[in-house]
């Protein structure tokens, strides 16, 4: 089990360095698309509507994807009411049982996902911008998303079980910083 | 169902699951097994949800923020103020007050003020003999003006939900937010009077301080004359004037590094992800509310048992202050602002009031125990247990309750300013 969390652990890094990238470059090209935007405006009298249109929906992107992320860093808003009145152990079978919650759901909605996908593509809807995008290309963070929260929450799951054996320690959570 | 629903889901709420997926897991259940709704439609209405072109200004606004306090504006803030009235009896604390207005009107997060205001004068106040448990308070206190001041995501998020142009909502928050202030300066003055900075700065002191925090202080112009000025949307304004923060912190006082500005882009990812994942699943509960016409059944339920307008304000106040100690705002906003506004609009309410008034009952919440971030968070910047900052938390209750009676009553001061500027 402590290979597998080990090598689980790695690709998870990997992962959560691909899509923090890829946040950081959906915040840096809406700062700039709309900038941009309103310059050549007054600039040219011409808008880009194409570009400007792009940032909010790219927002499914950055936000399913780095859900994930968010859980292995505790980032996540919660109410710690519960916590504060437990002892370390039983913090940790809170932990298992959280991290448990959150896979089981993460599944459920990873399955739900595909199916809306599969269906959006079928049915070959697009969004309309200056171009044409279809809508499955956005919905497609959905399952790609709920997919990487899994994948930390199985990590996650792991760490807490080894903490609760005889000799186990929690490992820190890794933050995003 | 729908019962078993929530009441699942508060279960997990306690149990420290995340927000997001709370909302998710419960609003999805009683919509799938109790209303059939298929999957597709929840995905659907999420995305519509998170997609809103007005939420965009949302992330903008923290990355400005952000790169405000990376970048040497927020000091230079605070540098400002308390050099005008560092001196006065409270000095210090009136000044924090001040900078916290101030930098509210750069930008829309309330951790980022905490932070950028927080961690220069917290530790300076302690050190001139204010007490620490106040400070932190009243640091966290922040939180009030941030939802109120514009552009505060707050206004953002009440104006997606309801369909009121932003720039209206950011108008309805000026006065209340000026108001606001006079609140907390008067209760700081009352708290620290007897302490006050030994030397009172000289005027070129105060010139220099004023020079230095110019380019900064262009930013709420940037924001105001954009929108108000017709130039730009909301979330024009917010890019711009985080590409005016980050050329001021490059150009101006160079304190900007290039690491400087990756971290600002990463934090502004993760700030965004917190909001908007929250904003994704809690549109699942609206499905509901609308498939249910649960808003309608409680207005008739209002009507049949004669509830008046103050009895209205009443229970919005109580509902509040008790989902506030637990839920942050952007939740509570999705949670609960399709109910209250309908309810609002059938007694002819102005839904701008309702947006402060609600604001203001639901931001006393965000400074009582057992959750309140903002206590947290400026514990936090002066390493101080925020058990202890907790015995300073009824003072300011009790201010946030009159402050939101004073809101409820008087109308015109949520109202007169969107009402003459459009």
């Amino acid at each position: 089990m402590k290979k597998f969390a080990r090598k689980l652990g790695v690709l998870n890094d990997v992962i959560a360095k691909g899509v923090m990238a890829m946040g950081m470059t959906i915040i840096a090209f809406s700062v700039l698309a709309l900038t941009g935007g309103a310059v050549t405006r007054y600039v040219t009298g011409l808008g880009f509507d194409w570009i400007m249109d792009l940032p909010p929906v790219l927002m499914p992107w950055l936000v399913f994807m780095l859900a994930g992320v968010l859980l292995r860093s505790n980032a996540h808003i919660t109410v710690d009411f519960m916590p504060r009145y437990l002892s370390d152990t039983g913090k940790k079978y809170l932990s298992l049982f959280v991290h448990g919650v959150v896979l089981v759901m993460a599944i459920v909605f990873l399955i739900a996902g595909i199916d809306a996908v599969i269906l959006f593509r079928e049915l070959g809807q697009v969004i309309e911008l200056e171009f044409d995008l279809p809508y499955w290309y956005v919905y497609l963070s959905f399952p790609v998303g709920f997919g990487i929260l899994a994948l930390f929450a199985i990590e996650l799951l792991l760490i807490d079980l080894m903490a609760l054996r005889p000799s186990g320690k929690m490992k820190k959570a890794v933050s995003p910083e | 169902m729908t019962v078993v629903a929530i009441a699942a889901s508060m279960l997990l709420l306690f149990m420290a699951v995340p927000i997001f997926l709370v909302f998710g897991a419960g609003s999805a259940g009683a919509a799938i097994l109790d209303l059939g709704l298929p999957w597709s439609t929840l995905i659907q209405v999420s995305y519509a949800a998170v997609t809103k072109p007005v939420l965009i200004a949302i992330p903008l606004f923290i990355f400005s923020g952000l790169a405000m306090l990376r970048g040497g504006i927020a000091s230079r803030l605070v540098h400002m103020t308390t050099t005008m009235v560092g001196h006065w009896p409270g000095g210090l604390a009136i000044g924090m007050v001040l900078a916290m207005g101030f930098f509210a009107a750069f930008c829309g997060s309330i951790l980022a003020a905490i932070t950028a205001v927080g961690t220069i004068m917290m530790p300076k106040m302690i050190e001139q003999g204010y007490p620490a448990p106040f400070v932190i308070v009243l640091a966290a206190s922040a939180a009030l003006l941030e939802a109120l001041i514009p552009p505060s995501n707050a206004a953002i998020v009440f104006s997606a939900l309801t369909s009121v142009p932003v720039s209206k909502t950011f108008a309805a928050g000026i006065f209340p937010g000026l108001v606001l202030m006079v609140f907390l300066m008067v209760l700081a003055v009352w708290r620290c009077r007897h302490i006050r900075m030994a030397t009172k700065a000289t005027r070129q002191e105060v010139w220099k301080s004023v020079l230095a925090a110019l380019p900064g202080l262009v930013t709420p112009v940037i924001i105001f004359g954009g929108i108000y000025g017709g130039l730009l949307t909301p979330s024009e304004t917010a890019a711009v004037s985080g590409v005016w923060a980050v050329f001021v912190g490059f150009v101006i006082h160079r304190e900007l590094t290039f690491e400087g500005l990756l971290s600002t882009f990463r934090q502004t990812a993760i700030a965004t992800t917190v909001i908007f994942s929250i904003i994704a699943m809690a549109m699942f509960l609206s499905v509901i509310l609308t498939y249910t016409r649960t808003p309608q059944e409680i207005i008739s339920y209002f009507t049949e048992f004669g509830v008046t307008p103050m009895m209205f304000w009443l229970m919005l106040a109580v509902i509040c202050l008790i989902l506030g100690t637990f839920i942050e705002i952007v939740p509570l906003f999705y949670l609960t602002v399709p109910i209250f506004a309908a309810i609002a609009l059938s007694f002819d309410i102005d839904i701008l009031h309702l947006f402060v008034v609600f604001t203001a009952f639901a931001g006393i919440g965000m400074i009582t125990p057992p959750v309140c971030v903002g206590v947290y968070t400026a514990a936090g910047v002066v390493n101080v247990s925020p058990e202890k900052a907790f015995r300073e938390v009824p003072a300011f209750v009790v201010m946030g309750i009159v402050y939101g009676a004073l809101m409820v009553m008087v109308p015109a001061v949520s109202t007169w300013l969107p009402k003459n500027l459009f």
